[in-house]
């Protein structure tokens, strides 16, 4: 599917998201899918593209955090459609934690990336929104899992985020970090990025590249 | 001067204006029938009218209107609801005044309240929504339990049917042995004995003509040949021999019975592969005899292996009946069987029709069969599979050419299997 097809079914995505037309969502998820059976392609080209144009309109006044809360519950309702087929059957023994920053609501993004460690056999373990640290900390010494990916979508929320890396780094020193979300795309000067055995990644298909690799060690 | 008086008529004017121009507070002047005399845009919403129509859709549902009309002044103060008892209704925080004939209604949705229900609305979708994905995980993995169970419990009846089958083997060709030996071994006494009678009776007649007269020999004579001694002793001989090599053929298949059943051997032991990929072949026999397959069989003299026996033979078992069924009237079968310093190597090609490449990567799974219903479980590959790569931590690599060959190549470790 080109890029074009791709833009025209997000912005159709968007328009339904701000209608509150939740069936027509749906249809729309489904009838890309019918074209192309990329499960990331969808989250990639429409969710994604279609979520960041809601968060614009937020920023510049023109939807209310109800409309942005709407279009969220909606995208999240129709992930929740797709969960079933997208576990592989194909389990690769991997565990991942997935957790959104300390502060944050914002979950969805988070879930597109659980749902890509599912697709490629991993157990996920998402936390969701408004974990805080301490509870993160326990909820890994218990799980044990091979990566720890914490999302930031509101750049207000990026000195939690570095508090947050350091505490599951010092107590975690082996344990790979990933992290990312909309956020990131306003951060010039990310200290993150000296911080060992930790993978900064802006969209899907990089994801796919580092879950491919780990799968292949 | 800068005091509350200055440009106080400014300001009152422009919070008048606001408040009956805003999106939230509402309001409303009726007479005392109830007749709208006027409606800001949020009153008009609520009642379900328009400004310059006043006429009001929706209603005073509680309290009604008629409530309104005790007293003068404020006559009510506190939540109301207005709709139509149908598809729309509106809870709100009101004053509603009287004055003479008219009332003034004032009113605004609790916006704090609204707040913290959208936002306590927001954190239970997110919750329901988690908790949903949480329960799809579940049953999907309890689905994938289900299936697994289900697979093990046809691998178990299965089993329990070929453990059976081999105690029957094993057992009838232990009762078999015990006749078998004393049969030949009576054969072989009974070809010695007949030797003798026939030299006993050679020494008679030889005696008879040293010592008896002539006719006392001519009758002699003529009783060896009514008899017809000489055909006899022959025609035993032939007879004998060819019972002895019946009766060793039996031997050999029911050795290859008690060999391949194994049931002795459930733990892993070192034996020679090659022996017992022999006596698996002969079991194959009186399935590739009938239609003429040229089989051939290139194997190194002896190959000692640790292994579990009894399912290797089951294992190669499958992957040759497959291989039979699979080629026409004079087909061709060849096994060949290689090693290196670590690992063995078993070879099976078939210049049967092939396996067609969109079933490949389902042969091994459980219940697939392209045989018709009945005729095949589906289970023999997936058999050989878990014997192979699970039990005995080798693998199997299929080279299949549609319309040309099929090859499965069967590799394991020589002696790593433990017990």
């Amino acid at each position: 599917m080109g890029k074009i097809e791709s833009d025209s079914i997000a912005n159709d995505f968007l328009q339904g998201l701000l209608k509150g037309d939740r069936a027509k969502c749906s249809a729309l998820a489904h009838e890309y899918l019918a074209q192309n059976p990329s499960i990331k392609d969808l989250y990639e080209k429409v969710f994604r593209v279609a979520l960041y144009d809601v968060g614009k309109l937020w920023e510049n006044n023109k939807i209310t955090v109800a409309t942005e809360h709407m279009a969220t519950a909606i995208t999240e309702g129709i992930l929740n459609e797709l969960f079933e087929q997208i576990i592989s059957t194909d389990r690769t023994n991997k565990k991942v934690v997935l957790a959104c920053v300390e502060g944050e609501k914002h979950q969805v993004g988070i879930k597109m990336v659980a749902d890509m460690f599912e697709m490629k056999g991993w157990e996920s373990f998402f936390l969701g929104s408004g974990i805080p640290t301490g509870e993160l900390i326990r909820f890994i010494r218990q799980t044990e899992p091979h990566v720890v990916a914490i999302s930031l979508s509101i750049y207000f929320n990026y000195a939690n985020l570095v508090k947050m890396v350091e505490a599951i780094r010092a107590e975690f020193p082996e344990i790979l970090l990933l992290v990312g979300g909309q956020a990131f795309t306003r951060i010039t000067n990310n200290e993150l990025e000296k911080t060992p055995k930790l993978v900064m990644l802006s969209d899907l298909n990089m994801l796919e590249q580092f879950i491919d690799t780990l799968n292949r060690k | 001067m800068n005091d509350l008086n200055t440009h106080l008529a400014y300001w009152s004017n422009l919070i008048c204006e606001l408040s009956s121009t805003g999106h939230s507070v509402a309001l409303g002047l009726f007479t005392t029938e109830g007749k709208l005399l006027y409606a800001n845009g949020p009153m008009c919403y609520y009642l379900n009218t328009t400004e310059t129509e006043l006429q009001a859709k929706n209603f005073f549902v509680n309290p009604q209107f008629d409530s309104f009309l005790q007293g003068e002044g404020l006559v009510f103060e506190g939540y109301t609801t207005i709709g139509n008892y149908a598809d729309s209704s509106f809870v709100l925080l009101a004053k509603v005044y009287k004055q003479a004939d008219q009332v003034f209604v004032f009113a605004e949705p609790n916006v704090p309240e609204l707040f913290e229900n959208n936002l306590k609305l927001s954190e239970l979708n997110q919750q329901v929504n988690n908790l949903q994905r949480q329960l799809i995980k579940e049953k999907k993995t309890l689905e994938l339990t289900l299936a697994k169970l289900k697979e093990t419990q046809q691998m178990l009846i299965h089993s329990e049917k070929m453990n059976a089958l081999g105690k029957l083997v094993a057992g009838v060709a232990h009762e078999i042995n015990n006749p078998i030996a004393f049969v030949f071994s009576n054969l072989h006494s009974m070809g010695n004995y007949f030797d003798d009678v026939f030299n006993a009776y050679l020494q008679l007649e030889q005696m008879i003509g040293k010592t008896c007269d002539g006719k006392l020999l001519e009758d002699a004579q003529s009783i060896r040949k009514n008899a017809d001694l000489d055909f006899l002793k022959e025609d035993i001989d032939d007879m004998l021999s060819e019972t002895k090599n019946g009766v060793n053929r039996v031997k050999t298949i029911v050795d290859d019975l008690r060999r391949f059943s194994r049931l002795d051997e459930a733990e892993s032991k070192t034996i020679d592969l090659i022996e017992n990929l022999r006596s698996t072949i002969a079991i194959t026999r009186v399935q590739m005899d009938p239609k003429r397959i040229k089989f051939s069989f290139d194997a190194p003299e002896k190959l000692v292996i640790n292994c579990f026996p009894g399912q290797l033979n089951q294992a190669i078992l499958n992957i040759l009946i497959n291989a039979i069924q699979a080629v026409p009237d004079q087909g061709e079968v060849s096994m060949k069987v290689a090693s290196d310093n670590d690992e063995v190597h078993i070879i099976i090609e078939d210049n049967g029709p092939g396996i067609p490449p969109e079933i490949q990567s389902r042969i091994f799974d459980p219940f697939f069969t392209t045989k018709p219903v009945g005729s095949g479980t589906g289970l023999g590959l997936s058999i050989t599979y878990k014997i192979i790569v699970e039990q005995h931590k080798g693998s199997i690599r299929v080279q299949s050419d549609s319309g040309k060959n099929t090859v499965f190549e069967v590799s394991f470790p020589k002696n790593k299997i433990k017990s």
